[in-house]
C-alpha cells in the first residue's frame, strides 16, 4: 500500500522527533537521511524551524561543524503534536 | 387569553434563549479562540490562524447581536420612536452585526481552502473590503446577506464533505453535520422570515452546534 503524503505538520513533527531520539543532539547530515528530505526541503525546514526556535544550532567551537537540539518550544511541539494533528483532521484545516 | 399566555410564554423563552445562546457562543469562541492561536504559535500553521481569525470575528458577532438585542428592549421598554442616539446605535449596529459574521464566514472557508490557493500573502485588506461591501449593500435588504452566507456555506460543506470522504474521520463528520445545521438555520431565517417560533429552533440548533464544535476542539 502506498505510503500516504507526509504535510507540513508531520514533516516538523518527523524532524524533531529524531531529534529527541537523538537525546537531543544530532547532526545535520544524519538529521536529513532519517527526515528522509531532500537536500532541498531539508534547508528550507530547518532554516523555518530555526526562525519559528523550535530547534536550535549549537555550533562546535573551533570547527565549521554543528548539531541541533530542541528547544523547550520545539518540546511542547511534540507533545501536543497529536492534539494539533486530531484538531486539524477534525475541521478540515 | 390562551394566546396571549402563549405568547408571553414565548417570549420570556426567546429571552432566556437569547442569553443563553450568546453565553455559548461567546465562552465557545474564545476557547477555540485561545486553543487555535495556542497551536499556531507552535506550529506556525497557517490553518489554525484562520481558524482562531473565525472563532474572534464570531465571538465579536455574538457581543455585538446580544449588544443590539439589549438596545432593542430597552427601545421597546422606553417607546422611543424620535431620532434618538440609542436609535441611531441599534440601526448601525446592524451593519457591524453584518461585517463580523461575514469575516467569520470568510475566515471559515479560507481555514478550509488556504492550502489549495496559489496566492502566498492572503490578502486581508480585501477581504476587509469584501465584508464591508457586503454589509453596506445588506444593510437596506438583510436577505442579500443570508443568501451570500448560504452560498459560501454550501461552498464550505462541499469541500468538507470532500475531506471527509478522503479521511472518513468521526469528527470531521461531526464538523460537517455542524456546518449543515448552520446552513440550515439561515434558510429557515431567509425564507421564514424571523417568527418568534422559528428564531426559537434556530436558536436551539446553534447552541448545538456550538457543543459540537467545543466538544471536537476539546477531543485529544
Amino acid at each position: 500500500m502506498a505510503k500516504q503524503k507526509r504535510d507540513r505538520l508531520d514533516l516538523i513533527y518527523d524532524i524533531l522527533t529524531n531529534i529527541r531520539k537523538s537525546n537531543n543532539t544530532i547532526g545535520p547530515t544524519k538529521l536529513q537521511n532519517k527526515s528522509n528530505l531532500s537536500s532541498l526541503m531539508f534547508k528550507d525546514y530547518i532554516e523555518e524551524l530555526e526562525q519559528t526556535k523550535l530547534l536550535e544550532k549549537i555550533e562546535t567551537p573551533k570547527s565549521a561543524k554543528y548539531t541541533f537540539t530542541l528547544t523547550k518550544k520545539g518540546n511542547q511541539f511534540l507533545d501536543k503534536y497529536k492534539e494539533m494533528k486530531s484538531f486539524v483532521e477534525s475541521f478540515g484545516l | 387569553m390562551i394566546n396571549q399566555i402563549f405568547q408571553k410564554l414565548l417570549e420570556n423563552t426567546i429571552q432566556n434563549l437569547d442569553l443563553i445562546l450568546f453565553i455559548t457562543i461567546l465562552l465557545s469562541s474564545i476557547i477555540i479562540y485561545k486553543k487555535s492561536k495556542t497551536y499556531y504559535k507552535l506550529s506556525s500553521y497557517q490553518g489554525f490562524k484562520h481558524f482562531a481569525n473565525a472563532f474572534l470575528f464570531l465571538g465579536l458577532s455574538a457581543i455585538s447581536t446580544f449588544t443590539q438585542s439589549t438596545i432593542s428592549k430597552i427601545i421597546s421598554i422606553s417607546q422611543l420612536t424620535q431620532n434618538t442616539p440609542i436609535l441611531q446605535i441599534y440601526e448601525s449596529l446592524t451593519f457591524v452585526n453584518f461585517y463580523f459574521l461575514a469575516m467569520a464566514g470568510f475566515f471559515l472557508i479560507y481555514s478550509l481552502v488556504w492550502k489549495e490557493i496559489k496566492q502566498k500573502n492572503f490578502n486581508i485588506l480585501l477581504l476587509n473590503l469584501l465584508a464591508i461591501s457586503l454589509s453596506y449593500i445588506s444593510y437596506q435588504k438583510h436577505y442579500l446577506f443570508y443568501i451570500v452566507m448560504i452560498i459560501l456555506l454550501i461552498y464550505g460543506i462541499m469541500i468538507s464533505y470532500e475531506k471527509y470522504i478522503n479521511s472518513k474521520n468521526k469528527q470531521s463528520q461531526l464538523y460537517l453535520i455542524s456546518l449543515i445545521l448552520i446552513t440550515i438555520t439561515f434558510i429557515i431565517q431567509l425564507l421564514l422570515g424571523f417568527f418568534e417560533i422559528i428564531k426559537l429552533y434556530a436558536n436551539i440548533i446553534t447552541i448545538g452546534v456550538f457543543i459540537i464544535l467545543l466538544y471536537l476542539t476539546q477531543k485529544k
